[in-house]
């Protein structure tokens, strides 16, 4: 029997609750929004009956009114929740606070009703009363329930960043300490090279490079979902530009760079602090994939209404129609099949993270010119 | 960099991972006269004042890179000691009385460069060598935290005004020692 549950379950079944398992096996899970919308569906006709009688007075029109208010919102809450962000396996344990809230209220004022029936006084229409009382109590229970649902989900989303983090910190420290030996030795390898074994050597270093900046750029993509809440705040975007283009002169010595601005006066844009590692992801992508001797990069900034636009143009081998729609690996797909690198990927996130647009286009005669939007702080700051 | 008719200056190299620490070695040991440690354990034994430079991994089991740091500090001696690590400083780091911050992977260039920076601070007092280690504590901070983070802590601004008063103290002879050092291009 034992070696009949262990094969028919699936290999986390174990680590479930009996509870969740039940759930699982009855159906409960993907009922549950169905069943609280349901909830609502009956009591909703037995409390709006008597809105609409004005003799039995104002009181009984309200809570009649507020009632069938209810009883709307619980119809409406089981089918918004099956739409919602709530995990399934949280479904039914909203339900029951649904269900458990409705019992309770009515428990409590059944008790109040026997004690008043008991004293002698005369309780009418107990139907009208039963079913409002359910479904004031049944409300109540389906918002605590949502509300706990979602610090649940909170709570497992700050868990799960966390260990993403722990993740890339073992594999970074480790790739890192990788590389430093592998180029480490590929450098005093050198001088005992002879010239026809240097091509090896040199590409061998370059691809090690390309390893260690690859875990800066996963780093970069942490941090991006870490700072997925915070606000953008005002960034000074030429003073960034400055700033990156100066960097990237010094580690391409062959690359000519150009910078210009038609700029009146400052020029803060909102973004966050990872703006220059976009605007570097940009240009290093603008030089690697160039093929000729010398790149020339060209860097215009315009204003444009709201925003300010950045022009960042080369003179490479330009970029087909079939890759500029995967390029910034906008579909899932493009970024695990094309080979697309990260870096242009990183740059199309936060760009639109900022609220602003990366397009890319052809230059004339030749090359790629890649468009930057974003939007301008207008107020003073 | 080389001393002219003097000895060759030892450097101290801790890493866990044996390689590296020959590798180090084998980078270093034309200049210098060098001695290798595994772990914590070793490092401590492998110190003494003669020791004028430490090249120290962060993440090491058992003692970790900055209690060595610690331990070295009360034993009084001053070598000079350079983090050289695969993990990002933090803050953490500011409480930590090393003088160079350096990540992986590290460059032969680099690696000679910050070693020989180093040693021509041993011949400068305490303020102008104290003044350098703080100025690259907080370049290598400013490099690594956001401006948010670093100005929610109050240690990191409190070491600002450190590094200002110092360089008002000793101006003179931080100038001086700029115009003959070598810049270090530290790789990130």
């Amino acid at each position: 029997m034992s070696t009949n549950y262990s094969t028919s379950s699936r290999p986390n079944e174990q680590l479930r609750s009996p509870f969740e398992r039940l759930q699982r096996h009855t159906g409960v899970q993907s009922a549950a929004p169905l069943i609280i919308s349901v909830i609502g569906v009956v009591l909703f006709p037995l409390t709006f009956g008597h809105l609409f009688e004005p003799h039995e007075g104002y009181t009984c029109a309200i809570f009649s009114a507020t009632t069938a208010t209810l009883s709307s919102g619980l119809v409406y809450g089981g089918y918004w929740m099956s739409g919602s962000k709530i995990p399934k396996r949280q479904y039914p344990k909203t339900a029951l606070w649904t269900v458990g809230g409705g019992a309770f209220l009515l428990f409590v004022m059944g008790m109040m009703a026997l004690y008043q029936i008991s004293e002698g006084v005369a309780l009418s229409d107990l139907t009208y009363f039963t079913a409002g009382t359910i479904t004031t109590g049944a409300a109540s229970g389906f918002l605590v329930g949502t509300y706990d649902a979602r610090r649940v989900r909170a709570e497992a989303l700050i868990q799960e960043q966390e260990k993403v983090e722990l993740f890339n910190q073992i594999l970074r420290h480790n790739v890192l300490n990788a590389t430093n030996l592998i180029q480490g030795r590929a450098e005093l390898l050198e001088p005992h090279v002879e010239p026809e074994g240097e091509p090896h050597l040199e590409n061998l270093m370059e691809w090690s490079t390309t390893v260690s900046e690859l875990t800066q750029k996963v780093r970069v993509l942490i941090e991006k979902v870490h700072n997925e809440d915070t606000v953008r705040k005002p960034v000074d975007l030429r003073s960034t530009l400055t700033q990156e283009v100066s960097k990237v002169t010094e580690t391409y010595e062959d690359a000519h760079f150009e910078v210009e601005d038609d700029l009146s006066d400052e020029a803060y844009v909102y973004a966050d602090n990872m703006l220059s590692d976009v605007i570097e992801n940009i240009l290093e992508n603008a030089v690697d994939h160039n093929d000729k001797a010398n790149p020339e990069i060209r860097i215009t900034t315009t204003e444009a209404g709201d925003d300010i636009v950045t022009r960042i143009a080369d003179n490479g081998p330009g970029i087909s129609d079939a890759q500029k729609e995967c390029i910034f690996g906008r579909t899932s797909t493009a970024l695990e099949e094309t080979g697309v690198g990260i870096g242009l990927y990183i740059v199309d996130q936060f760009v639109s993270h900022y609220g602003g647009e990366v397009e890319v286009e052809d230059n004339e005669p030749e090359g790629s010119i890649f468009t930057v939007r974003l939007r301008r702080v207008t107020e003073e700051i | 960099m080389t001393e002219t008719n003097s000895e060759k200056r030892t450097v101290l190299i801790v890493d866990d991972i044996e390689d590296t620490v020959n590798l180090y070695a084998d980078m270093l040991s034309d200049e210098y006269e060098v001695r290798t440690a595994f772990d914590g354990k070793e490092a401590l034994e492998k110190y003494d004042y003669e020791v004028d430079i430490v090249l120290l991994d962060r993440r090491m089991p058992g003692l970790s890179g900055y209690e060595i740091v610690e331990r070295f500090r009360e034993r009084g001696t001053d070598a000079r000691i350079a983090l050289v690590t695969a993990t990002e400083p933090d803050f953490d780091a500011l409480d930590v009385e090393f003088d160079e911050y350096v990540v992986k992977p590290v460059s032969m260039e680099t690696l000679q460069d910050v070693v020989a920076d180093l040693a021509s601070r041993i011949k400068y007092d305490d303020p102008v060598q104290k003044y350098f280690a703080l100025a690259s504590k907080i370049a290598t901070l400013g490099a690594n935290k956001t401006d948010e983070e670093l100005g929610h802590n109050e240690r990191y601004e409190e070491l600002q005004r450190d590094l200002a008063s110092l360089e008002a103290e000793i101006g003179e002879q931080i100038a001086e020692l700029d115009a003959d050092q070598t810049d270090i291009g530290r790789s990130n």
